[in-house]
């Protein structure tokens, strides 16, 4: 994906995708096994679905995997006046307000990281390197104390503010990857 | 985007800390690019991280004043047995759930690195699971595991109907099947990545020699994997420590303290019983756990470990 300073010890990738060919006897010891994954993926997708389209009598008079009788939208006009659009948006404004900072932050940071060689930027390597083993639940306590301290709890930015810290380290590596990438003649 | 930031792939450390080439511009300028993304990282990711530290040193409810009160809260979770339990279940739960998704993932990824029309078809199904939440797989495993209204009466297979989520024993089998059920689609994706980057001339020799479907894979397609079988180790054994949302909403860790992981032990300690100190003892548990892991998976893995990167994500 990038390039190293040691030679390349494995075989250099090729992206000759023509696999190998089809030909001798066909992998029907493959197939079988792959279609049995596919019934063990796709059977809770489809229960799921397909009960969305039953009501509550139905749930626990039909059998759990036939296709619903009549198909009724209760349980989505009950869902629209639980008020699920509140939480959907909830989910955008999160995603929207976390996924936009972050890769800002981390673009600037992984484009610093690769072209400079200040002790900040070493430090910030050390430091990010360091988040990536950190699993982020072990923090929580003291991130609820430091998030209501400065009066954010209850609030989505309780949410936000941590997905962006915990998503730095895994989102520098990439683009450092990416960035390296880059031909430096580019740049000059 | 939940819980990606503890997942480490293997060679990411060798990776960032290769000599960066030469700064081109004015080298003071490029600090203060690094500035934000150092401060976000301090405040809300290193600052906790200390302070779970600190705190693992206190004793809190959550509400009133914290007291230190020096080793107490270490004394009082080490010397439960109920730690050391927890302790037991996560790393069972990581061995196990390692054992079960590696062959599975790494034979599906072989399986649909094939061009076949029908293998790209399934490739898209098999994918379904990385779209949905934690939360909504539990939701929908738990009905469909009831033993009166699930997949027993649907398939009207009686030896279906078991109690899955309320034998302890049961629970844990389950618990782990579903994280499989999650996490393989994942597994295989980078599996998938990885065996289409061996060379195609490997396999023409190995025809040439009459070597057959299982030799090749053995001599050549497990061997030339080498680096995305650490990469998906690490993700997966470091990953482990943090399958909360997934167990939370399944069995809430029950039944009893069968499913009760070190993650689950530190939120009911600190969120439910109100004793933030001793959750912090957990959670600097956690912590260490995840470090020590990933060094020791990077010295397994040793310094060709360079080499390997994010191969095949």
């Amino acid at each position: 994906m990038t390039t190293t300073v040691a030679p390349p010890v494995t075989a250099p990738p090729t992206t000759s995708y023509a696999r190998r060919p089809v030909k001798g006897h066909r992998n029907y010891l493959g197939g079988f096994f792959g279609w049995v994954w596919l019934a063990i993926i796709i059977l809770p997708v489809y229960y799921v679905v397909i009960t969305s389209f039953k009501d509550q009598g139905a749930y626990f008079a039909e059998n759990p995997l036939a296709p619903p009788g009549p198909p009724t939208f209760t349980a989505y006009q009950e869902v629209i006046e639980a008020g699920i659009g509140r939480y959907f948006l909830n989910s955008v404004i999160v995603t929207i307000g976390a996924v936009v900072p972050l890769v800002l932050f981390s673009f600037l940071a992984s484009y610093a990281i690769v072209r400079g060689d200040s002790r900040l930027l070493r430090f910030s390597r050390t430091l990010f390197l360091l988040g990536l083993a950190i699993p982020a639940q072990a923090t929580i306590v003291p991130l609820y104390l430091i998030i209501t301290r400065i009066q954010m709890y209850d609030s989505l930015g309780a949410l936000i503010l941590p997905y962006i810290a915990f998503g730095i380290p895994l989102t520098v590596l990439i683009l450092c990857n990416f960035i390296r990438d880059v031909p430096r003649e580019l740049f000059e | 985007m939940t819980a990606v930031a503890p997942l480490a792939p293997a060679g990411v450390q060798a990776e960032l800390q290769a000599p960066a080439p030469p700064a081109v511009g004015p080298k003071s300028r490029l600090g203060t690019l690094a500035v934000p993304a150092l401060l976000m990282f301090l405040s809300f990711a290193f600052i906790p991280l200390i302070g779970v530290l600190v705190l693992s040193f206190t004793d809190w409810d959550g509400i009133s004043a914290i007291q230190f009160t020096g080793v107490q809260s270490w004394v009082q979770v080490l010397t439960d047995p109920g730690t050391w339990h927890a302790v037991w279940l996560t790393f069972a739960l990581m061995i196990l759930t390692w054992l079960v998704q590696t062959p599975i993932s790494l034979l599906l990824g072989t399986f649909l690195a094939g061009q076949q029309r029908y293998r790209a078809f399934l490739a898209v199904l098999f994918f379904l699971p990385l779209l949905m939440s934690s939360a909504a797989i539990a939701i929908a495993f738990k009905s469909l595991l009831d033993p009166n209204f699930g997949l027993a009466a649907g398939l009207h297979l009686p030896f279906l109907a078991q109690d899955w989520l309320g034998n302890p024993t049961l629970a844990f089998i389950t618990v782990i099947f579903v994280i499989a059920w999650q996490f393989i689609p994942f597994h295989t994706l980078i599996y998938q990545g990885g065996v289409r980057q061996i060379p195609e001339q490997l396999y023409e020799a190995a025809q040439i020699d009459g070597a057959g479907r299982v030799r090749q894979f053995f001599s050549i397609t497990l061997p030339q994997l080498k680096y995305t079988i650490i990469t998906s180790s690490t993700l997966m054994l470091v990953g482990s420590l943090v399958y909360f949302d997934l167990i939370w909403v399944l069995t809430q860790g029950g039944p009893g303290n069968a499913t009760r992981i070190l993650a689950l032990d530190m939120y009911i300690r600190g969120f439910q019983a109100n004793q933030m100190g001793a959750a912090s003892v957990i959670g600097v548990i956690l912590v260490v756990v995840g470090l020590v892991l990933t060094l020791l998976i990077q010295r397994i893995g040793g310094k060709d470990l360079r080499a390997s990167q994010m191969e095949g994500m």
